[in-house]
């Protein structure tokens, strides 16, 4: 396994003592692997990549990387997040290397060479070499998550962190995306482990689907995806995509309409009808 | 053309600099109106032909130049000694908390006493030479411009950190490298607007105790009745703020051209 996830939980501080945002949560990755985790919104699934990201500490429980354990953030986990995040003052080239500039990053004159023309070349893979020298607010939605998404392989981390990476952007765009996520993962062997609540999306992408619910964020189900790769967009309509993507839903939709009858005993009928809307 | 119903609607340069013309026109003529046609006493307001006989007195005599030159050295030393001192601080108050719960109560409670009532202070303790009117336009300036530059600094976006912490920089890689980079506009623009304040606290300290400056000049005038002269250096320091914001903001956009319309995230 290149990534663990071992009795993993997070608790916040909250009004009546502990609110338990992550209970029990156990997962790996293999090497070359692509991971999707999908849930209800405030299933935690952000809070795991944000842990694995070491961004926030765990309140328990373990997470490895290569065996050992990661500890505060750095370049062997990258990371996209769901707003590109570039800086305004730098050039495309300038906002993908930028990692490249840091001491921990830091490498000898050659490799930096070598790592520098390969920046260059994952531009030009992701259509964006002509914008090499343009500033951020030049681009489009696309184009910065894009750079953005550059930025974080430059300094070849070991597993690519996506938090909703496409959640912002129009329906098009996304396909773009998802086609160009694909394409770049079979190219740079990335392993990736994604966030996201689009089913399609999670299926499409993915080698293995993780299932979350909410209160406390568990995972409920581990969906394997056995589409033939290379992928593309048209397998959505392969029996084997209608089939997965309509097991995931009923696996997220038993699971609300459980928490509903539940509610329906403990809460009365008002927040239950509510969360049956939602649904 | 337009209508006055456009609300909060954009207008062609050519209409808005029309419509400054012909305020500053308007009031020009209210000005020559007043003056020449004889309702308004001189002593009270001054003739555009008493103010520029005034200038250009002041001009050949060499006394203008003295002044101006006397008071940009005040406010230059006083306002430069106030950037240096109040960027690393506003840096280190925007960056950790527990500096800021250091100096921000101090200088919020410091920053309502006004700067006029500090002078007889000064006076006491710096004495009446250069340096007091320099102390006076620090005091003035550098107590708001922590506090603005600390703000600025807080209002950088929390994400730009993020991306920087998951590509492996270090807390000081970060402040130099994001938390700067991404608050000189703000920073530029905290001291554009400080440089007004410090023309402001030169006047009144000049006014106070000086023997020399564009402040001694219009008390003295004053003293002797000569309001044309108040009026020339009135227009100079006016002239002089306003040509200062320029300056400024020219260089601004020409420096960090990134900042224009850019549509975040």
């Amino acid at each position: 396994m290149l990534l663990m996830i071992e009795t993993l939980t997070k608790s916040y501080p909250s009004r009546d003592g502990q609110s338990l945002a992550l209970a029990e949560i156990n997962f790996g990755i293999e090497e070359g692997e692509f991971v999707s985790l999908v849930g209800p919104s405030g299933c935690g699934k952000s809070t795991i990549l944000t842990l694995a990201a070491g961004l926030i500490p765990p309140s328990t429980g373990r997470i490895t990387l290569d065996g050992s354990t990661v500890g505060r953030a750095g370049a062997d986990r990258g990371m996209v997040f769901q707003q590109a995040n570039l800086f305004p003052w730098l050039t495309v080239f300038e906002n993908v290397t930028f990692g490249l500039t840091l001491k921990a990053n830091r490498v000898s004159r050659n490799d930096e060479r070598v790592l520098l023309a390969q920046a260059d070349s994952l531009l030009q893979a992701v259509g964006l070499a002509v914008f090499r020298d343009h500033y951020p607010r030049q681009l489009s939605g696309g184009m910065r998550q894009r750079a953005a998404l550059v930025r974080a392989l430059v300094t070849r981390p070991r597993i690519l962190l996506m938090d909703e990476p496409f959640g912002a952007l129009d329906a098009q765009t996304r396909e773009e995306m998802q086609e160009l996520l694909m394409h770049l993962c079979r190219r740079q062997g990335t392993t990736v482990l994604f966030v996201t609540h689009d089913v399609e999306e999670a299926v499409l992408l993915s080698d293995r689907v993780l299932v979350m619910q909410a209160h406390p964020g568990t995972i409920i189900a581990e969906v394997p995806v056995s589409l033939e790769r290379p992928r593309h967009l048209d397998m959505r309509a392969d029996p084997i995509f209608v089939e997965l993507r309509a097991h995931i839903f009923d696996l997220l939709h038993h699971r609300i309409r459980k928490d509903v009858s539940q509610m329906v005993v403990s809460n009365g009928t008002a927040e239950a009808e509510n969360r049956l809307r939602q649904a | 053309m337009f209508s006055l119903s456009a609300f909060r609607q954009e207008i062609p340069p050519r209409t808005y600099w029309m419509a400054v013309a012909i305020a500053a026109a308007g009031v020009a003529l209210l000005w020559c109106v007043l003056t020449y046609g004889g309702y308004v006493t001189p002593i009270f307001l001054p003739s555009p032909t008493d103010v520029w006989n005034a200038a250009t007195e002041l001009c050949l005599s060499g006394v203008f130049a003295a002044d101006f030159g006397r008071s940009c050295c005040r406010v230059f030393g006083g306002f430069v000694a106030a950037i240096i001192v109040s960027i690393p601080i506003g840096m280190l108050m925007g960056n950790f908390r527990i500096i800021e719960a250091a100096i921000e109560p101090f200088l919020a409670f410091v920053r309502y006493m006004p700067v006029p009532a500090f002078i007889p202070l000064i006076i006491l303790y710096a004495g009446i030479d250069e340096f007091s009117k320099m102390l006076v336009i620090f005091i003035g300036t550098a107590v708001q411009m922590i506090i603005m530059v600390s703000d600025v600094v807080k209002k950088v976006a929390a994400d730009f950190c993020k991306v920087a912490l998951t590509l492996g920089a270090t807390p000081a890689e970060i402040a130099r490298k994001v938390v700067w980079r991404a608050s000189l506009p703000g920073i530029v623009d905290v001291c554009r607007i400080n440089l007004g304040w410090a023309w402001t606290y030169l006047i009144v300290a000049e006014v106070l105790a000086a023997n020399q400056g564009l402040g001694f000049r219009i008390i003295k005038a004053q003293h002797l009745l000569n309001t044309s002269i108040i009026f020339f250096y009135l227009v100079v320091i006016g002239a002089l703020g306003l040509g200062c914001d320029i300056a400024f903001r020219l260089s601004s956009a020409r420096l960090f051209p990134w900042t224009r319309e850019y549509l975040g995230a």
